[in-house]
């Protein structure tokens, strides 16, 4: 009887933890995938998509130069892909090893490079100030404290560490033009699209996951996807003017 | 072999000569005991200030005009601000440079300098009248570093174009008397003016009722212009919603105690999720207080003015067109 007891706490006690302590159950464990399929896939424009714009400089133009590409909407006129769609699972509670890692966000000819940067939650971005000219960094985030840093010529490197999964539009206000995004997550399972608009999530346990698309401009888009051991799940998500 | 002997030796002699003359005459600004980082930072950093402020009369137009700082800021506050301006002003684009207490005393030392000396009462003594009084001491104290009448100034600060169709004497005189008073926490510094000057300030604001704009050939020509929100944006400038409300309504931070639902005036990007045209038009002309956060506390200092008799029904589409074309922006694409 005792022995019953303990059993059925075993699996309800844990069970109540979770339940009050929500961020305890959306906590990712990593461990060694054996038995992993793989999610790719593409995003592209059905039809027409936008051709390539520019954004005007209006001051410092012996560094920024004249105009510098808008960098919203990469598209390859070949595929009509687009570049720079964040490719992520949603609510993944395990899954293939997770560490915190660096990357790092270069400030150079007054425009973020790259525009979207991949950071593991807890993992340190290095911010570059290669232009040698006042550029501020100035992060407009709701799960990690926001943060409004100047970088002058002598301080060519910050480091900041952000801890929590969010996506992060960074800009600096001495230069209006520029902006950026840190994607931050905490599971190994998110990708930027490449240049054709394709995409590959490797090592993924078996199972049925959200999968999402999420561009600055366009928004977001969830899609189920099942994955089994051994094959390769094909997911398309494709744009369309409204 | 020789000349390069004399070379050296007369470089060596320079070296010493040099390392014991005094330099600090030439270079003000130079701290006394100048690691070699802080003093090429006070240069750099100047050099960094005018990418978002106007000194002298170059610079940028991010932040207010720091010409006379140094007259309506204590060397206290100027401290704080520059060690952390966002815990002054959240929000706020003036990035933490991380400065040392020496680089700030650096910095506050050259603000010092810009300093402009003047006796207000000779001002008040030998303008011709109050109102033309309250002008030279609106120009004296660099209101404009922040402030806007026409198209002069800036907007880090509530337009005035209008100033004295919006508020009262007694609000302007009270207001310039003790601006924390009013409003808890704002960004006005207090000048602590004389009774004379507040008369004269008072004089010249509340005669405000947007003449600057009358005479200008920019709003003359509005009329013709095409699209009209094109047309109604320029009814939003002129009417000076943008020093409340923001640039494109995005709204400035601008505080506005005990305002629900943020204590913020609202941004503009979502009014039109809220109201219809008949609605805007309304709240245009009839103008709005936004309701309190605590019903128990004071009211909300900042309204949006009555504009009923200033608008000609044109303007009035125009400006409502606008508003509406203020957002929410919804992207062209979309995924299928």
């Amino acid at each position: 009887m005792q022995c019953r007891i303990r059993s059925w706490c075993a699996r309800v006690v844990p069970a109540a933890l979770l339940a009050a302590f929500p961020t305890v159950a959306s906590a990712y464990q990593g461990g060694p995938v054996a038995n992993g399929g793989t999610i790719k896939g593409v995003v592209r424009f059905a039809n027409t998509y936008p051709p390539p714009d520019t954004l005007e400089v209006t001051k410092d133009f012996e560094v920024c130069g004249q105009e510098k590409r808008d960098e919203k909407f990469i598209v390859s006129p070949a595929t009509k892909g687009l570049k720079n769609v964040v490719v992520s699972l949603v609510d993944l509670a395990r899954g293939k090893a997770f560490a915190p890692q660096a990357a790092t966000l270069s400030q150079k000819g007054c425009q973020y490079v790259p525009h979207l940067v991949l950071l593991p939650a807890g993992g340190t971005l290095t911010i570059l100030n290669e232009d040698g000219i006042l550029h501020n960094v100035h992060t407009y985030s709701k799960a990690n404290t926001p943060l409004n840093r100047a970088q002058p010529k002598f301080k060519p490197e910050l480091k900041e560490t952000f801890t929590h999964p969010e996506i992060i539009k960074v800009t600096c206000d001495v230069h209006g033009w520029m902006s950026a995004y840190v994607v931050v997550e905490a599971h190994p399972y998110y990708t930027l699209s490449d240049e054709n608009g394709a995409f590959q999530l490797t090592d993924v346990p078996p199972g049925t996951y959200k999968l999402r698309a999420w561009h600055e401009v366009i928004g977001k888009m969830e899609k189920s996807v099942t994955v089994s051991t051994g094959h390769t799940a094909e997911v398309s998500f494709e744009i369309k003017p409204r | 072999m020789e000349r390069s002997r004399y070379l050296l030796v007369g470089g060596a002699m320079l070296a010493l000569v040099c390392a014991g003359c005094n330099l600090r005459p030439i270079l003000p600004f130079l701290p006394k005991t100048p690691p070699e980082r802080l003093r090429s930072n006070a240069i750099v950093l100047q050099r960094s200030c005018v990418s978002c402020h106007t000194i002298g009369t170059t610079g940028g137009t991010v932040g207010p005009v720091l010409n006379q700082v140094a007259n309506r800021r204590t060397v206290q506050w100027l401290r704080t601000w520059l060690h952390n301006p966002s815990a002054v002003k959240p929000g706020t684009k003036m990035p933490n440079f991380g400065f040392t207490d020496q680089e700030i005393d650096t910095l506050i030392a050259d603000l010092k300098h810009m300093r402009r000396d003047f006796d207000p009462q000779a001002i008040v003594a030998h303008a011709g009248s109050q109102e033309e009084a309250g002008r030279q001491l609106f120009d004296a104290y660099d209101c404009y570093a922040c402030h806007r009448i026409g198209r002069r100034g800036r907007y880090n600060a509530p337009d005035l174009t209008w100033v004295g169709y919006w508020q009262s004497m007694e609000w302007e005189a009270g207001w310039l008397h003790d601006p924390a008073a009013h409003r808890p926490g704002t960004f006005m510094p207090n000048f602590h003016l004389k009774p004379q000057e507040i008369t004269a300030l008072v004089a010249f604001l509340h005669g405000l009722r947007g003449q600057a704009y009358a005479d200008d050939q920019r709003w003359k020509l509005a009329a013709y212009r095409r699209k009209p929100v094109v047309r109604g944006e320029l009814v939003f400038e002129k009417l000076g919603c943008r020093g409340c409300h923001g640039e494109h309504g995005t709204a400035g931070g601008f505080r506005n105690p005990n305002a629900a639902p943020d204590e913020q005036v609202p941004p503009l990007t979502r009014a039109s999720q809220k109201y219809d045209a008949t609605a805007l038009k309304r709240i245009v002309l009839q103008g709005r207080a936004q309701p309190k956060l605590d019903p128990e506390g004071p009211a909300p200092p900042l309204v949006c003015p009555r504009w009923q008799g200033v608008l000609s029904d044109a303007e009035l589409r125009d400006l409502v067109a606008y508003v509406i074309s203020l957002g929410p922006k919804k992207s062209k694409w979309t995924f299928n």
